[in-house]
């Protein structure tokens, strides 16, 4: 057996959300990273982690969020990460929920665009994380929400 | 070259035609943009708040958020080939781009000059005004320049070709950020 | 400044009076005692009923002395500390417990370094004096570490051998439940061996979250023979928890909801470590002697206990 390591799995919808996420992939080199997105094509790759696709979910397309949620909870089912980190959108949201209920640890840094407040998801998923990240000072409490630095 | 990208999710009309008009006086200029169009979902979105606008609204908002219009004066696709992207931005002297994250990230990575237009919920440009909150904040940042109110759109291109392209510092976060991370997942620390 | 503990569990007044008793005639020691909601209101010592998990470690941190009930939770956590220890063991003659398992842990320790035995309230007085006159810094014995570092080896040897249930996962997921209290503690001691697996923790109560900072933590219901509770509603709470966290191994070190995650964990097939523990002396508890037939791996934490087949010694937590 390999040297024991905890596996990330990182989610996000295309798009800036996957930009902001894989500037901070650096900070799981020690572990096992799964790369989830609903791109298309993507010629960075997935910066040496395993890639996986599911398809885009949203507010006003619940039959395609529904697809996306199934794949989500088949591929953390099937994956079991340790932990769950998501920088946004829908499909985060979804990935922070099912992977909760499965017993992941979950990581919700909210996207730099969100300035003057949380994003819709966020403030969706914020209590069902362990970690919930602003970037942005103003935005954190403290409490619930932290803010450590951000992307830019 | 300069390269014009409004996010693939609903076009941006707005900042099109400005970029058109702003073409046909500047024919030395080679601009090349990607637009983006309504999915299916969104266009039959749309098409219903049409409807039900129409009667009302006479003040040719409604024209806007169509979203096909057609550049006459510079190359134009709805939608690249992600490769292809890659390739023309990492080659473009200046990006006009909407206020999006992805484009100020990835344009700063490669040390090119931006200049962004905010997206506005008063003219069905996006959902949120999050995007004018995003520029604000972002005003004042080197290799930014901001241009929340297109009517000022010639006297803001001016800044940003007086601009050069800086060398390609790559991109990275906040090494707070990156500790705070890992803190958590190897120790269970959260920050503060 | 002395710190007296009773455990989480049941009071002992008899341990609380004779100390109050003791403080009224040394004004100049500063005692807090944590009394585990006895009847009786020490006069002349600071007291609290119960206290959060942080609480605790912070006063053990803080104070020069333990005196304890002869509880292993209270003995490991001050050996943790190293401070110098006096235990005393209850008695079931004083309904103070169900069995008289601390007299035997207490004959156990009896030679030990750095722990003192107070068997009565009468010989509370004399050892509280040679406890005050114990150095406060101890040398840790190199033949303490070597039985932990064994019972560590073969814990993570068969972790490692567990089969994955995740195609190419790098670590195993590790469920380890117990009730609070003693229990705890001696799960706390295993866990650092198992570096770089994922661990989720179950106890019976929520506050000790806090002690597993690094881990997901679930609270499970209490269940014992004696409670309202007899392990229905753990049983059907594990039966919807343990199934869908999917773990490769489970872990426990005792007590009823351990046993029921034991059952379950079987049930869901994953691979079952039980280790008895540290306060069974001379006989496997009841919930081993349950457990016994779901595990694949069965540790006793005495040697004379182990009975050759099933039952294996690898060594204790300390």
């Amino acid at each position: 057996m390999n040297k024991p390591r905890l596996r990330v799995m990182c989610v996000s919808s295309a798009g800036g959300h996957l930009v902001q996420l894989k500037l901070v992939l650096s900070a799981f080199n020690a572990y096992e990273v799964v790369l989830v997105t609903t791109g298309k094509n993507d010629p960075e790759g997935a910066l040496g982690a395993s890639l996986y696709r599911i398809p885009e979910a949203s507010r006003w397309n619940p039959a395609q969020s529904l697809v996306c949620a199934w794949k989500l909870f088949w591929l953390i089912f099937r994956l079991r990460p340790s932990v769950v980190v998501s920088t946004g959108a829908a499909p985060g949201f979804l990935a922070i929920r099912i992977g909760r209920f499965l017993g992941s640890r979950t990581i919700w840094l909210d996207s730099v665009a969100n300035v003057k407040s949380v994003s819709l998801a966020g403030k969706l998923a914020q209590p069902h994380c362990d970690l919930f990240l602003t970037q942005w000072p103003n935005l954190a409490n403290d409490e619930d929400s932290h803010c450590s630095g951000a992307v830019l | 070259m300069i390269f014009v990208v409004t996010g693939t999710q609903f076009p941006f009309d707005r900042l099109a035609r400005t970029i058109d008009q702003w073409c046909a006086t500047h024919p030395e200029q080679e601009v090349l943009g990607q637009l983006g169009k309504h999915n299916h979902l969104t266009r039959l979105w749309v098409a219903l708040s049409q409807l039900s606008r129409s009667r009302s609204d006479k003040d040719g908002i409604g024209q806007v958020v169509k979203g096909t219009f057609q550049p006459k004066n510079f190359a134009a696709s709805d939608w690249y080939d992600p490769i292809d992207f890659q390739r023309i931005f990492k080659g473009a002297t200046h990006i006009i781009a909407h206020a999006g994250m992805g484009s100020v990230l990835t344009a700063r990575g490669c040390g090119i000059p931006i200049m962004i237009v905010p997206r506005l919920v008063a003219l069905r440009e996006h959902r949120s005004d999050h995007q004018v909150h995003t520029a604000d904040a972002l005003r004042g940042r080197p290799g930014i320049v901001v241009c929340a109110d297109l009517a000022n759109f010639d006297q803001r291109m001016g800044e940003l070709l007086a601009m050069e392209r800086g060398s390609a510092t790559g991109n990275f976060a906040a090494d707070s950020l990156l500790e705070a991370l890992k803190g958590f997942v190897e120790l269970g620390e959260v920050p503060g | 400044m002395i710190f007296v503990t009773v455990g989480t569990q049941l009071p002992f007044d008899r341990l609380v009076q004779a100390m109050d008793e003791w403080a009224a005639a040394h004004p100049e020691q500063e005692v807090i005692v944590q009394t585990g909601g006895g009847e009786y209101q020490p006069q002349h010592m600071q007291s609290e009923s119960f206290m959060d998990p942080e609480r605790y470690q912070e006063l053990l941190g803080k104070c020069s002395q333990v005196v304890a009930h002869a509880g292993t939770g209270s003995i490991l956590s001050a050996q943790e500390y190293d401070r110098p220890l006096l235990i005393m063991p209850r008695s079931p003659e004083f309904k103070e417990v169900r069995s008289d398992h601390q007299h035997s842990t207490c004959k156990k320790y009896a030679d030990r370094l750095r722990v003192l035995i107070a068997w009565e309230t009468v010989d509370l007085g004399p050892q509280l004096d040679d406890l005050l006159n114990m150095p406060l810094k101890g040398d840790v014995s190199v033949a303490d570490r070597s039985e932990a570092q064994a019972l560590s080896a073969a814990i993570v040897g068969f972790v490692e051998d567990a089969r994955g249930r995740v195609d190419g996962a790098p670590s195993r997921r590790v469920v380890c439940a117990c009730s609070t209290g003693g229990h705890l503690v001696e799960m706390l001691h295993m866990l650092p061996c198992l570096k770089g697996h994922e661990l989720i923790i179950m106890t019976s109560d929520a506050k000790d979250s806090v002690l597993v900072p690094a881990h997901r933590h679930y609270a499970i219901r209490e269940a014992s023979r004696w409670s309202r509770s007899k392990g229905l509603s753990t049983w059907l709470q594990l039966m919807f928890l343990i199934p869908r966290l999917r773990p490769d191994v489970v872990l426990s070190t005792g007590a009823a909801p351990g046993f029921l995650a034991v059952m379950v964990g079987k049930l869901s097939g994953a691979r079952v470590i039980w280790i008895d523990s540290l306060a069974n002396v001379d006989r496997i508890s009841l919930g081993g002697r349950l457990a016994r037939i779901f595990t694949h791996l069965f540790l006793v934490q005495w040697s004379d206990l182990a009975d050759g087949t099933k039952v294996r010694y690898a060594g204790r937590v300390q």
